[in-house]
């Protein structure tokens, strides 16, 4: 998983170093940025809205953003919290918008072995596996997906920046905005729909 | 504690979110109870199922797509990269380099060589008709101590040939003597050329049977004659005694034409300081039309030596020096 994550002190060092380069003026130290956090981003933005050119669009989005306000970042939190803050209420508007939700399809996980409308082509960083176990993996990936975006949009947000993103309680807190209380409980939903939903699967 | 509430707490109990107490509690109530520790294993393994997905990786061009929407369109940076970083369409390296390689071997071979081939043929044709009334008009007044050695008749265009790297090619035009009075008689406007003849070879006959004074006296009439002095003379237009001073030099005038024929130009005339007849011609003529002048040169007249061979690639104009040497 994301271990650099899991390790924010020194990932927030290394941030702080290129926002400031940039606060001085240095524009092309947004590259660095850009190169460091887009891949988690993405993936992130993914995971929340379960579609591979919407979580592509979201996050340029999310970076346009961070671009263009990046100046007035005051060090108050991580970098890295203030851009999945970013992320997060750019998926929730997107989420909302009503485009988005007429294109949503619904997926029965009551029998795994049939699936329906399964379009995932995603890219997957793990070449060594075998065809087969290739497939199996896509075909899991897809069924966690499509669960994952049955979750009303709070729960799914906090599942996602905990379960895939293996980050803190405090951190998921500070990038909701919400205390560590509702945190644990929207987790503790979550996760039972979830299970209840994968349990084929599991 | 009933079930209800343990499960609730046992997403933070996997997560040791929970202070000991609870944790206590929560330890001995799934020893008692197989459903709830049934839905702690199920938990467990949904957590290290989120937890093991593989993570997505965000397309190759993000960066560049992203510098595309924040630089606004047509910047300077935004053109330059369409102009130098390799855009969606490859082109092959070797399909590059073969192209570079064909469009420079062209560029040597075909578009460098129509500068050198290429004279400046329109000017040649007027300008040489020109170039005779000028070098006359300089010549028939100003008597034999004036007599031009060699008259550059295109001033501007002689000052800009010794840039050029030519090489020049001396031809000898062998003449009889007769024949040059022989042609004379076939012109009309050939008045006063039996008085040039005459004038030519008239003093050596002279001196031999008339007495020194009728020859003399007689030698100045002609030559009056000649050069349109003499008061029965003085009315002729100059162009008529042009032409009669022109056809006097049959091989001369022939050999302007065939310079002409020959898409060349006169570039200067010498003549003889004594008797005023050209000496010698000096011509610029296109290095294609070289063998075809030669050919027509020798069929003028005898020359002196066979007319060397000369590259039409190497040279785009040669110069020619044509001598007239009476046999």
């Amino acid at each position: 998983m994301n271990k650099e994550i899991r390790n924010p002190t020194r990932f927030s060092k290394e941030d702080s170093k290129w926002v400031r380069a940039f606060q001085a003026g240095d524009k092309a130290a947004f590259d660095p940025l850009v190169l460091r956090h887009k891949d988690r981003l993405y993936n992130l933005c993914y995971w929340f809205l379960g579609d591979e050119q919407e979580a592509n669009d979201s996050a340029q989005e999310v970076f346009i953003k961070v671009f263009r306000s990046l100046e007035k970042f005051r060090f108050e939190s991580a970098f890295s919290t203030w851009l999945y803050r970013i992320a997060a209420n750019t998926c929730k508007n997107r989420l909302k918008a009503s485009e988005f939700r007429q294109k949503k399809k619904r997926v029965r996980f009551d029998n795994p072995g049939k699936i329906e409308d399964g379009h995932y082509t995603g890219e997957i960083q793990d070449k060594t596996s075998s065809p087969m176990i290739e497939l199996e993996k896509k075909e899991r990936m897809m069924l966690i997906q499509k669960a994952i975006a049955s979750l009303p949009t709070d729960q799914r947000t906090v599942v996602v920046l905990r379960d895939i993103e293996g980050l803190s309680y405090e951190e998921i807190a500070n990038i909701t905005g919400i205390n560590s209380g509702t945190v644990k409980s929207r987790l503790s939903r979550a996760r039972q729909q979830l299970r209840k939903k994968l349990r084929g699967l599991l | 504690m009933e079930c209800a509430e343990i499960r609730d707490l046992l997403s933070e109990y996997i997560d040791g979110a929970l202070d000991a107490q609870t944790n206590a509690l929560i330890d001995a109530h799934l020893r008692a109870c197989p459903k709830c520790s049934e839905e702690l294993d199920s938990l467990k393994t949904l957590i290290g199922e989120l937890g093991s997905v593989e993570s997505l990786k965000a397309p190759d061009d993000f960066l560049e797509k992203l510098h595309e929407r924040l630089e606004p369109r047509f910047s300077f940076r935004k053109i330059m990269r369409l102009l130098f970083v390799p855009g969606r369409v490859k082109i092959p390296l070797e399909f590059a380099t073969a192209t570079a390689m064909a469009v420079l071997i062209f560029s040597i071979l075909y578009i460098q060589q129509p500068e050198k081939i290429i004279p400046d043929v329109p000017q040649s044709t007027t300008p040489v008709k020109k170039t005779e009334k000028t070098s006359l008009d300089r010549v028939s007044p100003s008597g034999k101590g004036a007599a031009v050695k060699s008259q550059p008749i295109f001033g501007k265009t002689t000052a800009e040939q010794p840039a050029k790297k030519q090489e020049l090619i001396e031809l000898t035009l062998l003449l009889k003597k007769e024949r040059s009075g022989e042609a004379q008689p076939s012109r009309e406007s050939l008045k006063p050329a039996p008085a040039r003849q005459r004038d030519a070879e008239r003093p050596r006959t002279a001196r031999l049977a008339a007495p020194k004074a009728e020859m003399k006296n007689d030698v100045l009439k002609r030559e009056r004659q000649v050069r349109g002095f003499s008061k029965e003379k003085r009315p002729v237009l100059e162009e008529e005694s042009r032409a009669s001073f022109s056809n006097l030099h049959e091989p001369f005038v022939k050999v302007k034409e065939l310079i002409l024929l020959a898409e060349g130009r006169t570039l200067s005339v010498e003549y003889e300081p004594n008797t005023e007849r050209p000496q010698s011609i000096r011509a610029e003529i296109p290095a294609r039309n070289y063998k075809f002048f030669c050919d027509k040169l020798s069929r003028l007249a005898n020359l002196q030596s066979f007319p060397p061979t000369v590259s039409e690639k190497d040279q785009g104009t040669i110069q020619i020096r044509i001598r007239f040497k009476s046999s």
